[in-house]
């Protein structure tokens, strides 16, 4: 039984459990479709048959897409996040992977270079200092997980917007994507990347990136929930096709605006 | 305060609504943990230790580390004591029966945790070496031979992410 | 059989026969079971990730989903159900008078004596067309309730683009409780009206056949 989309229940090795997510999913899913069928009047009343996993799941994914759309048509360039004063911050802040905490692999900064593809005109990698080199922006703001819960953090680095804007970006383009040391491939739409409270943030409280909350750079955006912010970045890819995510092929929503 | 007394009145009444209607929802089972845990995850939240402020811990929730999160106590003030040998520990008020004694902050006594044995949880903490048993059976905690270490100390504490 | 509703008298003249519960109220009402049965097991499978009252978690069988991304498409597409459902009663009981009709007045006395009654086992319900104070009192809860369920629901949906509405909650957190809360409190609601209705159950035949006849409308109160 897998009990949660964030910490699988890892026995005894969480490699084992990661490659056969989606099995375990189907599986997982179809029991709970076979108790849908329960719920009579719902069967009755949606004419669908929710025996039929695979119908509801596809109408249910439809929903969601049609969601993804409203949530962009509700989502505001220019509305900025509540921000909190420093004394709120949360230290250290909460961990979160879809792994356990002692599957962390840290990033060496010395020799990690940040690759750039797709839309843009300058495609040579960055640095740490590169990164650092840029205009630096600071915000104290809520962190929202799709679970529920929350903490305020303090996050600084360059604006996504800066970078895109130094890797002349297409910023009429759909999507910016990223790929990760930890093998959770994420993407956001471009309105969201060129928020101004979207940074490739390089420190917390205003302290180097700890090795579990990313470092040396992860995404932090305000407009987000916390699944879409993915950590330990090596490559950025501004493309007009759409990449999806990690938890988005398991069925979490793809906008995930809050 | 506020919160506490909504969350309060949520548990009233739920607790009314499943009276009413019987067991539509139910409380898993405190203290079952989850088999793999009790050793491995003493391992695996070591494994990161992050720097804390010992003040920013005191007030915090002490919590099972399962799904339900039961509330096992909350940790003292000062939170954090060193015995003897330079041990540290983390001192936690006990929720005692129903959990009132660390919810509405009444009775409750406090037992001294080993602070390996305890992990950040975002706000809260896991309780990660011991079970909820363990921790009820420890003496209560007098701070007799044992100094409080000032706030204002940054120690380190492994940490945790959420159980499911 | 009709003899025994004191408010059934023969339809006026050249006017539609009005039924207890008509057409449109009984296709709503049904709608808002598939709404709830959709709405509040999913939201215990979101809940589950992050509990509000330690301790409480809601087992699989009673959860719409096996875990947090099939509760989270089932809530968020029970959610359009939910809301077109609910503006459309609201929409239909403030325009046609039901709810001013059925609902109100309620007054303190009223209530008192219901409850009186009630607790001497002395239930009048002979006469299925006109409420009781408790009834009017539950129904107006639940209806506010339902309200609740859509403001806070939005406000923990969009806590950034609703950030106004967050802090009129009182934060993001309290926001979630109050959801929870307003949970609770129609799954309290549910099972009392579920109960009351599998007791006589002529009401659950009157929400599917219409019920009743209506007398003339009593304006004058």
């Amino acid at each position: 039984m897998i009990r949660s989309p964030f910490r699988p229940q890892a026995v005894p090795d969480a490699g084992i459990l990661d490659n056969h997510r989606a099995l375990v999913r189907q599986v997982t899913r179809r029991g709970m479709f076979r108790r849908g069928i329960s719920l009579g009047a719902l069967t009755m009343l949606t004419g669908c048959n929710l025996s039929d996993d695979a119908s509801v799941d596809a109408a249910l994914r439809a929903v969601s897409a049609f969601n993804d759309k409203v949530q962009a048509l509700l989502f505001d360039p220019n509305k900025l996040a509540p921000t909190y004063p420093e004394s709120m911050v949360l230290k250290p802040p909460r961990f979160n992977a879809y792994y356990p905490i002692d599957k962390v692999r840290p990033v060496d900064g010395a020799t990690w270079k940040l690759e750039v593809s797709g839309r843009v005109s300058d495609r040579a990698p960055w640095t740490t200092a590169r990164l650092a080199a840029l205009p630096q922006t600071d915000m104290v703001i809520r962190h929202v997980c799709v679970e529920g819960w929350d903490y305020i953090g303090e996050w600084s680095g360059p604006t996504l917007k800066s970078f895109l804007h130094s890797v002349g970006a297409d910023l009429n383009a759909r999507y910016v994507a990223f790929h990760t040391a930890d093998d959770y491939p994420s993407s956001i739409d471009m309105a969201t990347a060129l928020h101004p409270q979207t940074l490739l943030a390089l420190t917390y409280a205003r302290e180097t990136l700890p090795d579990p909350y990313g470092y040396p750079v992860r995404l932090r955006t305000s407009t987000k929930l916390g699944y879409k912010n993915p950590k330990w970045i090596t490559a950025i890819e501004v493309t007009n096709d759409y990449p999806g995510g990690f938890w988005e092929k398991s069925g979490f929503g793809w906008f995930a605006g809050i | 305060m506020q919160r506490r007394a909504l969350v309060a009145l949520a548990g009233a009444g739920l607790i009314g609504a499943v009276a009413a209607g019987g067991a539509l929802a139910t409380s898993t089972t405190p203290g079952q943990a989850l088999p793999s845990m009790t050793g491995d995850l003493k391992r695996r939240a070591a494994a990161f230790p992050q720097p804390v402020r010992v003040g920013d811990l005191a007030g915090r929730a002490v919590l099972g580390p399962m799904e339900a999160q039961p509330l096992y106590g909350r940790v003292d003030a000062p939170p954090v004591v060193r015995g003897a040998d330079g041990t540290l520990f983390l001192v936690v008020t006990r929720a005692g029966w129903l959990g009132l004694g660390a919810w509405m902050g009444l009775g409750g006594t406090p037992a001294a945790v080993p602070l390996d044995d305890a992990a950040l949880l975002g706000e809260h903490i896991a309780l990660v070496g011991l079970t909820r048993a363990e921790l009820d059976a420890l003496p209560s905690f007098r701070d007799a031979g044992a100094a409080p270490v000032p706030a204002d100390t940054v120690i380190r504490m492994g940490i945790v992410g959420p159980f499911h | 059989m009709s003899a025994t509703y004191a408010t059934t008298q023969p339809a006026a003249p050249g006017r539609a026969r009005r039924r207890m519960h008509p057409l449109p109220v009984r296709i709503m009402h049904w709608t808002n079971v598939v709404a709830m049965a959709i709405m509040i097991p999913s939201g215990w499978g979101i809940y589950n990730d992050s509990v509000i009252v330690h301790g409480l978690h809601f087992p699989e069988e009673v959860r719409l989903g096996a875990w947090a991304a099939p509760s989270l498409l089932w809530h968020f597409a029970g959610m359009w159900l939910l809301m077109a459902n609910g503006l459309a009663y609201l929409a239909y009981g403030i325009a046609t008078g039901r709810f001013r009709e059925r609902l109100l007045p309620i007054r303190v006395a009223d209530i008192v004596q219901t409850v009186r009654e009630t607790l001497r086992l002395h239930l009048a319900h002979e006469d299925l067309t006109t409420y009781n104070a408790v009834q009017k009192l539950l129904y107006i809860v639940v209806i506010l309730a339902g309200i609740s369920q859509v403001v806070t629901g939005l406000a923990i949906w969009k806590p950034v683009q609703f950030s106004g509405l967050v802090s009129l909650l009182g934060g993001f957190q309290t926001a979630r409780l109050l959801h929870f809360i307003g949970m609770a409190v129609i799954v309290g609601f549910v099972v009392v009206h579920v109960a009351l209705a599998l007791l006589v159950p002529r009401t659950l035949a009157a929400m599917v056949t219409g019920g009743p006849e209506l007398a003339a409308r009593r304006d004058a109160r």
